[in-house]
């Protein structure tokens, strides 16, 4: 009885399980609008599983007259709707109620047209990036977020790119040189005027370019280790007057306003951009040196790594201190900067382009206040202390650059420059109580520069290529420096007032370079035979005066003259592998005077060999053997470009001795765009016999120390850089760390002196890609800087870490509003610790307008200790508490 | 107010009716050996779409150089005008009709046009889906005139449409091929356009029986013409076998039985 139960009871459910029905579903589609029938419509079955999933499991289309019928076998247990989509029209569901008996169920559907329509259809083949031979080209769109507003924040989108604090840009390790708008170069070289200004919504496709040469007959001729990005702006901006503005301001009296404008019309390209913040922006890349602190360090840690990941190059060592916290973290800050750029075409082989920019940057530092209570038997005393200091830079530039390229035989540039820089530190300690005390400090410079350069390429014929280039530029400085005591004692009326220390130095520098150079190149083999010469002269005069008595006096001179003869052969072995030697040799000639003439002549040389095997652009293996006996340059940081802020003549350089070198380079790079792999791995080493010659006078100090040239200069240094889509977490990960480390020996005072220095770091992101609505990202870093100076007994040590921490969200609940969050974490040390908290919200108006609200918090309860340049004393001053402020700001496109 | 708003609407609905639709694609018709890359752009609207043909994914007329593969010295291809405005496929949505042209060759000594059933293809759909240009497909297979197809269509694109004759499924195809490797279709644009259609044609040369029987005979004819005089063993033979084997591969099996 039980089994037969059983069977019955197990029948009926199976029956039930799966009753199915055979339904035909019909009925009529039209438009809302007009009542007319809607042919071609889209209509399907779709049956719903326990996940909520929807399963197609039958369909049609509706006839001209709009009619549709579908027949399907539908299951009682389970639940199905019915969708009618029609492109154009917005998709209708409904859900199909049924029983055992029906056999038609009519639905008629009445649609809507799509108000998104003209957003939802355009669709491309979004192939974000493509490679053809040297260029690889992204598609802007595929790499914008609501929060990229300027080409650096869409470079800095991109996989491969890494963006330096002055705004100089590296991709794959390469540097790179220029910055072209629809091909043409309107910047000269100061490239993050455009990057940090430009909207990012007027490029189309970014394009880098491996192996450039802004010579097109040169570029035919050898790989160059150079890049440049080349912008493709949005089809439809010819002919009419293109840009963008926007405005900001919030209650606690902080504001950025800014401007883009640019002008296409076939042959002439405009483009003017303006930026005023104190909200410690820098717009230019050319505040970056300004920093409080000694930035020396900073500088020679950048241009370290920057030489170690391109290969052999003379770096700098000496004097060295911390790296210094960033302007973001100066509150009381102010700079704007103006520049217009031209380009025009005046026939087809000849271009002129014009960059003129000024800029103005201040920043004010509140140092700390100090009361203290001095009570006796008699008395009792108060005493305030005050301290203030600031920074201000006034910087104009301008340069003109005339290109000939008839497309045939002949291509050359000729470039003049012109710059003035202003610079101007202040520090005042202040005290109150019986007497006042004012200490104050003016440290200041006014540099000019005029430079001229020529670079002509002349193709002979189909084998041989001439090419002739020349520069010259004149840097006049006068630097000076003022220490100053007024001393008012309120007991006995008497004033005193001390000119501590008073130092003046007039320097100005001279320099001319000519290169004549003859190219064969046939078949898989080139060669090149040249002739250089270079000529320097450096002209100072320093005096230094201390509580009113002369200290030291110097005039002096250092001039040198250069005669080399070059040849360089370069090999292709097989389609991907290439060999390449360059030998120079020559003599040069070098006159020191200061009390007495004093002349000298040495050999010099240059040998370099290498092996290149090249997988695709920007990727490969490199193997560099070099080495070379040369002069220094006696321009500091930027030699090729002498008139930017950053250039400055090494104040007082005594003697000029050749420096001798060996090294060594092997890297390997290598990436996949579909999966998202890429590998950098470099490894630099570098023995200085005699390196670096030390500046005898460092400016601003009280000693006046004499350097002799390092010598035994050890340095290495490793790169590695690995990026990679992880599939099982569906994420992004990438991580890059790099140490090096130099020692090296010199003469302090005729006393002998190590430096040691190491520094490192590595940085972890880490970017998932679930599918929640919230995109995050998670930066790590970690970087040390250690340097120490043994002299005899005595050892300066200087030991900084770094930490930092960024996590950035963002969501976009709907199409027109965006809101994202970042935090930062900074710790330079145990005193120096920030945290930064911002939120960013973006609302879309119309498609000319849209706001943005930011909310910037800046927190930093620490204290920390800044070395002043008072004699023999530390000022411990407090920075800033708590840094907020609600930024509104209204972007203009048009 | 109403009243504006019924004649907004009314533009609105009017200008969704004669919108175009634009839908290119990248074709290879030997994936083997895809030197030859072509593309097809389909004009969609309510009632009808034609598409044409043109080489190399590439509009502009004139000489054009493919990418060189090993081996090649050079990979020039002159890309005429004609190539770029011929109607190949016509489809009428109302009457449920297709015709399309055959070109010039292989024994057609004019273009004829043949008409043939629209999107008469037994699709199969399937639970498999993949994101395809950025859009979410859903996956179908059907065996048709002696090919199995594969297609990737798009639910989220309401156009029952796609390359060549294909079409019929709920949504715009986004990818299509063939298991033996014989044709390959993939979207690589949508967009609107403005242009006006032409109209179906309304004297055709035959239907697709008409068209495959002449296209067989042709077939066959220049076959046996080309194998025979390739006979090198024995050129005066008449009748003996060829050394030469001419088959042909074409995406519906136009020669031989399905």
């Amino acid at each position: 009885m039980s089994k037969a139960c059983f069977i019955i009871l197990s029948l009926l459910l199976s029956f039930v399980a799966s009753a199915q029905v055979k339904i035909e579903c019909g009925g009529f589609v039209y438009s809302v609008n007009d009542k007319t029938p809607l042919s071609q419509t889209n209509i399907t079955i779709q049956q719903l599983n326990s996940a909520n999933e929807k399963q197609i499991v039958a369909f049609g289309f509706s006839k001209a007259n709009g009619m549709f019928s579908v027949k399907v076998n539908l299951y009682d247990s389970c639940s199905y709707v019915i969708v009618a989509s029609h492109i154009g029209y917005e998709t209708q569901e409904k859900q199909i109620r049924f029983s055992n008996n029906d056999t038609v169920i009519v639905f008629d559907f009445f649609l809507t047209p799509s108000k998104n329509q003209l957003k939802e259809i355009i669709i491309e083949n979004k192939e974000p990036v493509k490679i053809k031979k040297d260029t690889i080209e992204f598609k802007a769109d595929s790499f914008r977020t609501p929060q990229t507003r300027k080409v650096e924040d869409l470079i800095r989108n991109i996989e491969g790119f890494k963006v330096e604090a002055d705004g100089r840009i590296t991709y794959r390790g390469k540097e790179v040189k220029a910055l072209l708008l629809d091909g043409d170069d309107l910047t000269q070289d100061q490239y993050q005027l455009l990057t940090r200004n430009l909207n990012a919504d007027m490029v189309d496709k970014l394009q880098v370019i491996d192996n450039y040469n802004k010579n097109r007959i040169m570029g035919g001729l050898l790989e160059s280790n150079q890049a440049a990005i080349n912008l493709k702006l949005k089809k439809g901006m010819q002919g009419k007057l293109n840009g963008s503005a926007s405005a900001a301001a919030s209650p606690e009296g902080r504001y950025e306003a800014d401007a883009t404008l640019v002008w296409l019309k076939s042959k002439f390209k405009m483009v003017y951009l303006f930026n005023g913040n104190n909200i410690a922006k820098d717009a230019t890349g050319l505040l970056r040196y300004q920093e409080f602190g000694s930035s020396a360090g900073m500088q020679q840690k950048e241009e370290l790594t920057k030489k170690i990941m391109n290969g052999p190059g003379l770096i700098t060592t000496g004097v060295v201190a911390a790296p210094d916290i960033t302007r973001e973290y100066v509150l009381n800050n102010r700079n704007w900067f103006t520049s217009p750029l031209f380009h025009v075409r005046i026939s087809k082989s000849v271009k002129l382009a014009a960059r003129i920019y000024a800029l103005n940057d201040a920043l004010f530092f509140n140092g700390g206040n100090s009361s203290n209570t001095i009570i006796d038997a008699q008395n009792q005393w108060s005493l305030n202390n005050a301290q203030e200091s600031n920074r201000k830079r006034k910087n104009i530039s301008a340069a003109v650059e005339l290109s000939h390229d008839n497309l045939k035989r002949f291509a050359g540039n000729f470039n003049l420059q012109w710059g003035w820089v202003n610079d101007r530190n202040f520090f005042l300690n202040k005290t109150n109580g019986f007497f006042t005390d004012t200490l104050s400090e003016t440290a200041s410079a006014n540099r000019q520069g005029y430079a001229g350069l020529y670079n002509g390429a002349i193709k002979i014929n189909d084998y041989k290529v001439l090419n002739i280039q020349s520069n010259f530029s004149y840097l006049p400085e006068f630097k000076k420096l003022e220490t100053q005591t007024n001393r008012l004692h309120l007991f006995y009326q008497i004033a005193d007032s001390f000119r501590l220390f008073h130092e003046m130095t007039d320097a100005n520098d001279a320099n001319w370079q000519n290169s004549i150079s003859l190219f064969h190149k046939k078949g898989r083999t080139t060669f090149k035979l040249g002739y250089e010469n270079s000529w320097q002269k450096l002209q100072v005069m320093n005096d230094v005066t201390g509580s009113n008595k002369l200290l030291s006096s110097a005039d002096r001179s250092i001039s040198f003259f250069e005669n080399k003869a070059s040849f360089l052969t370069a090999r292709q072995l097989s389609g991907k592998s290439s060999v390449r030697l360059t030998v120079n040799g020559g003599t040069a000639s070098v006159v020191n005077r200061e009390t007495a003439k004093e002349s000298a002549s040495y050999f010099l040389w240059k040998i370099n060999t290498g092996y290149t095997y090249k997988l695709k652009a920007f990727s490969g293996f490199n193997f560099l053997l070099g080495s070379a006996k040369e002069l220094p340059n006696l321009l500091m940081f930027h030699p090729a470009n002498m008139i930017s802020a950053n250039a400055s003549v090494l104040s007082g350089a005594k003697t000029v001795v050749p420096v001798e070198y060996y090294s060594a380079t092997v890297s390997f790079s290598n990436f996949k765009i579909m999966s998202k792999f890429s590998l950098l791995i470099s490894f630099n080493a570098r023995y200085g016999k005699t390196d670096y010659v030390g500046n005898s006078l460092l400016l601003p100090q009280y000693n006046i120390t004499t350097w002799g040239p390092v010598h035994n200069n050890r340095q290495a240094g490793v790169n590695f850089d690995i990026g990679s889509f992880i599939f099982p977490l569906n994420s992004t990960f990438r991580l890059s760390s790099n140490a090096n480390f130099s020692i090296s020996n010199q003469l302090q005072n005729n006393k002998k002196v190590q430096n040691n220095s190491k520094f490192g770091g590595f940085t972890v992101t880490w970017v998932p890609s679930f599918k929640i609505p919230v995109g995050w990202q998670v930066d790590f870093s970690k970087s040390f800087f250690y340097n120490e100076q043994l002299n005899g007994s005595q050892s300066l040590k200087n030991n900084n870490h770094t930490t930092n921490l960024l996590i950035k969200l963002r969501s976009n609940f709907s199409t027109n509003y965006y809101i994202g969050s970042q935090y930062n974490y900074l710790q330079l040390s145990p005193q120096q610790k920030f945290h930064l908290w911002s939120i960013f919200q973006n609302v879309v108006i119309s498609k000319k307008w849209n706001a943005d609200l930011v909310i910037h918090n800046l927190l930093n309860n620490q204290r920390y200790v800044e070395r002043n340049n008072s004699p023999n004393s530390i000022s411990e001053n407090t920075f800033m508490g708590v840094g907020r402020y609600f930024l509104v700001r209204m972007n203009w496109s048009f | 107010m109403e009243k504006y708003l019924f004649f907004f609407f009314l533009i609105v609905g009017a200008f969704c009716h004669a919108q175009t639709y634009r839908i290119q694609y990248v074709n290879y018709n030997d994936t083997l050996n895809p030197k030859v890359k072509r593309g097809t752009i389909v004009q969609h609207q309510q009632d009808r779409s034609v598409a044409f043909y043109f080489l190399d994914a590439s509009e502009k007329v004139g000489e054009k150089k493919l990418p060189l593969r090993p081996g090649e010295s050079i990979n020039t291809v002159i890309i005429q005008a004609i190539d770029t405005q011929k109607v190949v496929i016509y489809k009428n949505f109302n009457s449920d009709q297709l015709a399309f042209l055959n070109p010039k060759g292989l024994g057609f000594k004019e273009e004829e046009i043949y008409t043939d059933s629209l999107h008469n293809f037994n699709w199969n759909l399937m639970q498999d889906t993949a994101r395809i240009n950025s859009v979410v497909c859903r996956k179908a297979v059907c065996t048709w005139r002696g090919r199995n197809y594969v297609a990737w269509y798009a639910p989220s694109i309401p156009i029952s449409n796609g390359p060549w004759k294909f079409g019929g499924l709920p949504g715009l195809i986004v990818e299509v091929y063939d298991t033996d490797g014989v044709t390959y279709f993939k979207m690589n644009r949508l967009t609107y356009s403005d242009v006006s259609l032409p109209d179906f044609p309304t004297k055709f040369d035959g239907d697709f029986e008409s068209f495959k029987q002449k296209f067989r005979q042709n077939f066959l004819r220049r076959k046996t013409v080309i194998e025979s005089k390739n006979n090198s063993e024995d050129p005066s033979c008449v009748g003996c076998k060829s050394s030469v084997t001419i088959t042909i591969n074409t995406p519906e099996k136009l020669v031989g039985e399905y």
